[in-house]
């Protein structure tokens, strides 16, 4: 039995097959048409009749090189997504309302999905420059650490300084921290020029009277260089220390004149 | 009228549901020849559209290409017709297709033909194209700019003599339903077909009562669809 309610919502078909009825009204005819079979038999013809009106204009032939754009963009988008699902067995009738929502519900996860897409880039971004602070933190903590050890190293008890200069130019300058307890040193350069390549400083010190070798070291573009951990000879009386410029990896005797030299306190 | 009634070209189930239907009297079979819409009947060799499209859905580019060869002057007519220029028309062509190859797997034959599923189809992307167009224009402010280009020349396409036999007969079919309309009904149904607008847009459009056009488009489908059920797009056989 049908009543005016269901004459007057029966008479949206022709509307709704041609997309002409209201948000409103196309939600209502929806939830009608899940209900009502002969409704989708006649909206699958109105629109079968509203497709048709497609073939009233004049026709138009695409131009022949339309074909093989279609097919380059389907194969195109065959490697980016394959077709969304195989060929099913006949599917059992489920209400329009159902696919409305599904439909909302895919609009939403689109949705969704590109933001996603939109944060996920942006937390790369982010990733890679947190990374990279993280590793400036790191460089800058074991650089700290490394200043912490001279740092402790000098002021160790029964640590002494000999500090070593160039004659006649007041600006290169090395100081030692002389562990004379553990017998270790810590050696601070500043503004050493670069050596050139293939060349390095060597530090010595003078036990009783002859140059023992000890590490070599380069500096920085700015001249300044730090060692740690330097082992002091022993065996006999340090009077200095004293640095030259050798080949690099160091010399066992020295091959230049003594660059910088500082006195070591007398025990 | 008789020969619109020929249905021999259609698919039992629909011959059926014909049958079942209060309005027909039985037709002429005089006049079956005169529709070389596929029949399941036939010898012929060619896919049915449905199952171009079960193809299509299992990653066949080649259902895609066959039903390029049988549809594309429809999507292109109706395309045209919306937007107005080739360029255009080209670009809502592809995207249809593409959307037809990636919807394939959703495509219900119960619901209706193939051609009237892609149809749809392109008229949605070309009225989309034509939406986002008025948008960038009123941003822009040149809504002047897109002068129609010239038609295309005709037969560019060489496409299949029997199809476009097929054409021009559904289009004076469709041309002769169109022209039993009274001419407001025409006109409604147009603007709601060809240019997007909802029952109250077309209202407002045309300075009528809503209801007035409410009845208008329901009374001149329903017309349509009785008198162009014998030449719907094939059914899928």
């Amino acid at each position: 039995m049908s009543t005016p309610d269901d004459a007057s919502i029966r008479d949206l078909a022709a509307a709704y097959a041609l997309g002409a009825l209201s948000p409103e009204e196309t939600r209502a005819f929806e939830a009608y048409l899940a209900g009502s079979p002969e409704a989708r038999q006649d909206v699958a013809e109105l629109r079968e009749t509203a497709a048709l009106l497609a073939v009233a204009g004049p026709e138009r032939q695409p131009g022949p090189e339309l074909r093989q754009r279609v097919l380059d963009r389907v194969r195109a988008s065959k490697f980016a997504t394959l077709p969304a699902t195989p060929a099913r067995p006949p599917r059992s009738r489920i209400p329009l309302m159902v696919w409305a929502g599904l439909a909302a519900l895919l609009v939403i996860a689109v949705g969704l999905a590109n933001r996603v897409r939109v944060l996920t880039s942006t937390l790369v971004v982010r990733d890679s420059t947190i990374a990279a602070q993280q590793q400036a933190l790191s460089e800058q903590g074991s650089q700290l650490a490394a200043r912490e050890q001279i740092l402790a190293s000098i002021f160790e008890p029964g640590v002494q300084l000999v500090q070593l200069t160039k004659q006649g130019d007041p600006d290169p300058r090395i100081q030692l921290f002389w562990d004379r307890l553990r017998n270790t040193a810590v050696l601070h350069a500043s503004k050493l020029k670069p050596t050139p390549s293939g060349r390095t400083y060597q530090l010595w010190f003078i036990r009783d009277g002859k140059p023992v070798p000890s590490v070599t070291f380069d500096v920085t573009a700015e001249g300044s260089a730090s060692v740690s951990g330097v082992t002091v000879p022993t065996g006999g009386e340090i009077s200095a220390a004293a640095v030259t410029e050798e080949p690099t990896g160091g010399s066992q005797q020295p091959t230049t004149p003594i660059l910088l030299v500082g006195t070591a306190p007398k025990s | 009228m008789n020969a619109v009634r020929a249905c021999g070209a259609l698919d039992p189930g629909y011959r059926l549901w014909i049958a079942d239907s209060h309005n027909l009297a039985a037709p002429p079979r005089d006049t079956l020849s005169s529709w070389p819409m596929p029949n399941p009947g036939s010898a012929t060799s060619l896919p049915a559209d449905r199952d171009l499209v079960a193809r299509a859905a299992i990653g066949d580019e080649t259902a895609i290409a066959q039903l390029y060869d049988r549809y594309a002057t429809v999507l292109y007519t109706v395309a045209y017709r919306i937007v107005g220029e080739r360029a255009d028309a080209d670009e809502v062509v592809v995207e249809a297709f593409a959307q037809a190859w990636r919807d394939a797997g959703r495509f219900e034959p119960g619901r209706g033909s193939v051609a009237g599923w892609l149809t749809m189809i392109a008229r949605s992307r070309a009225l989309d194209l034509v939406r986002a167009r008025s948008r960038r224009e009123r941003i822009t402010g040149n809504a002047a700019a897109d002068q129609p280009d010239e038609p295309p020349a005709m037969g560019a396409w060489p496409g299949n003599p029997a199809d476009s036999l097929d054409r021009t007969e559904r289009r004076r079919q469709v041309l002769a339903a169109l022209g039993e309309l009274s001419p407001p009904q025409r006109t409604a149904i147009e603007l709601a077909f060809f240019e997007g607008l909802s029952q109250s847009e077309i209202a407002e459009r045309l300075n009528e009562p809503l209801g007035t056009v409410k009845t208008r488009v329901r009374l001149g489908m329903q017309k349509l669809r009785d008198r162009l059920r014998p030449v719907f797009f094939d059914q899928g056989s």
